[in-house]
């Protein structure tokens, strides 16, 4: 096993969790994670070492997600229902502030329309900055951060909360 | 008035802003409890949307995802010396030992992944530190070097009494802050955290890596200024009881 691949185990953990904020299914996001690490390894030339494998994987497996979606759609097949948010997060309700529980935000970030939900798992969940963030979708910074605002905005109001309608 | 949109204020929570826009919209937010309000919010949306994820990363990795990424050549088994040095009594270290034999029979070194969870669900609702997280809350001192790529960033006395520190894992790519509660410390925030470290092992992270929203949190909570390294030293003799 050569250093890329050893890097790519290490990311691992990462890749599941990217791949869980957007295919709802544990099932269905390891899956997501091996259609990834396949394309990866088949195009391993295209990386530069010394950048980010990260940002290069996370594009691969947004890629591959976009990809798997539009399959989808033409067999006509329906997205799993948004039950999936319940897999995550049970263990998360205390120490939110502002009543935000875990449960309840990954139930709805499942629910997002697919480019918020990218948005919103890049930079909420694993922690990129917008001009990465931007980069792994490949999209101009201005449009990542009308999807942030939108995609968030749409959780805060479906969860409701002090002050706000539920 | 208002002059900030959420697009702003989200920035701001994300900690996209240059320290001069910071100081605007800080002062902005003394002086305005409803955009204090909403900036709360969106804080809490990031912290609720990180910790709703954490979880996977504790989970064992699937022995046909690290087949996939071609980790094959396995049964490099690395507890030992590392485990000792995690401070648990020798009954404990043979448990753990022994759950991640099974994963580890399987995926060698990467059982890593899957050891015993670093946060784990607390008895009364939330998140709590344990194995090496709870290790090195214990232990280690702000300015030392991580082990296990942990590292604390800082330790201080919260406005409700009892020690608060900072901590960053850099391989899950996690910040929080935990704070002592009954004898155990109750992470009472986690978030994503893409600073990694230059190096590829990763050990070093300054405490000033520590992503904006673990900082806004110790904004919040802290009272006087951080313990410096004596007191810090007197507050772990003490087993961090105030």
């Amino acid at each position: 096993m050569n250093a890329f691949q050893r890097e790519m185990v290490e990311l691992l953990p990462r890749l599941r969790r990217f791949a869980r904020a957007l295919a709802r299914d544990g099932a269905d996001a390891d899956d997501l994670v091996q259609l990834t690490v396949e394309r990866a390894l088949g195009r391993a030339d295209q990386w530069t070492a010394g950048t980010r494998l990260d940002s290069w994987m996370f594009r691969i497996m947004k890629n591959a997600w976009i990809d798997e979606a539009r399959a989808r759609q033409r067999r006509g097949r329906v997205f799993a229902p948004a039950e999936a948010g319940e897999q995550v997060g049970d263990e998360g309700a205390a120490g939110i502030e502002r009543g935000l529980e875990a449960a309840a935000v990954a139930r709805e970030i499942a629910r997002l329309p697919e480019d918020q939900r990218l948005a919103v798992a890049l930079v909420l969940v694993e922690g990129l900055s917008y001009r990465e963030a931007a980069e792994v979708l490949e999209i101009p910074e201005g449009t990542l951060t009308s999807r942030l605002v939108r995609g968030r905005n749409a959780v805060l109001e479906r969860l409701g909360g002090p002050g706000e309608r539920v | 008035m208002i002059g900030f949109d959420d697009e702003r204020l989200m920035a701001y929570v994300d900690g996209e802003l240059g320290p001069e826009v910071c100081s605007e919209i800080e002062a902005a937010m003394a002086a305005d409890p409803v955009l204090a309000e909403r900036v709360a919010r969106h804080r809490a949306l990031r912290q609720a949307a990180a910790q709703a994820f954490a979880g996977v990363l504790s989970e064992p990795v699937p022995e046909r995802l690290l087949r996939a990424a071609g980790k094959v050549e396995i049964l490099r088994p690395s507890f030992g010396a590392s485990r000792a040095a995690a401070g648990r009594p020798p009954w404990l270290q043979l448990a753990a030992m022994a759950a991640c034999l099974v994963v580890g029979l399987a995926v060698g070194r990467s059982l890593e992944f899957g050891e015993p969870a670093a946060l784990a669900p607390a008895p009364g609702g939330g998140l709590q530190a344990r194995g090496v997280l709870a290790a090195a809350l214990d232990r280690q001192l702000a300015a030392e070097p991580g082990v296990k790529k942990i590292s604390v960033g800082l330790s201080f006395r919260s406005k409700v009494g009892g020690y608060c520190r900072t901590f960053q894992m850099s391989r899950e790519a996690l910040a929080g802050l935990a704070c002592r509660r009954e004898g155990r410390w109750a992470a009472v925030m986690v978030t994503g955290s893409a600073v990694r470290g230059g190096d590829p092992q990763g050990y070093r992270m300054a405490a000033s890596a520590a992503p904006p929203a673990v900082l806004a949190a110790v904004d919040e909570m802290i009272d006087g200024a951080p313990l410096d390294r004596e007191q810090e030293i007197a507050a772990r003799a003490s087993g961090w009881r105030p």
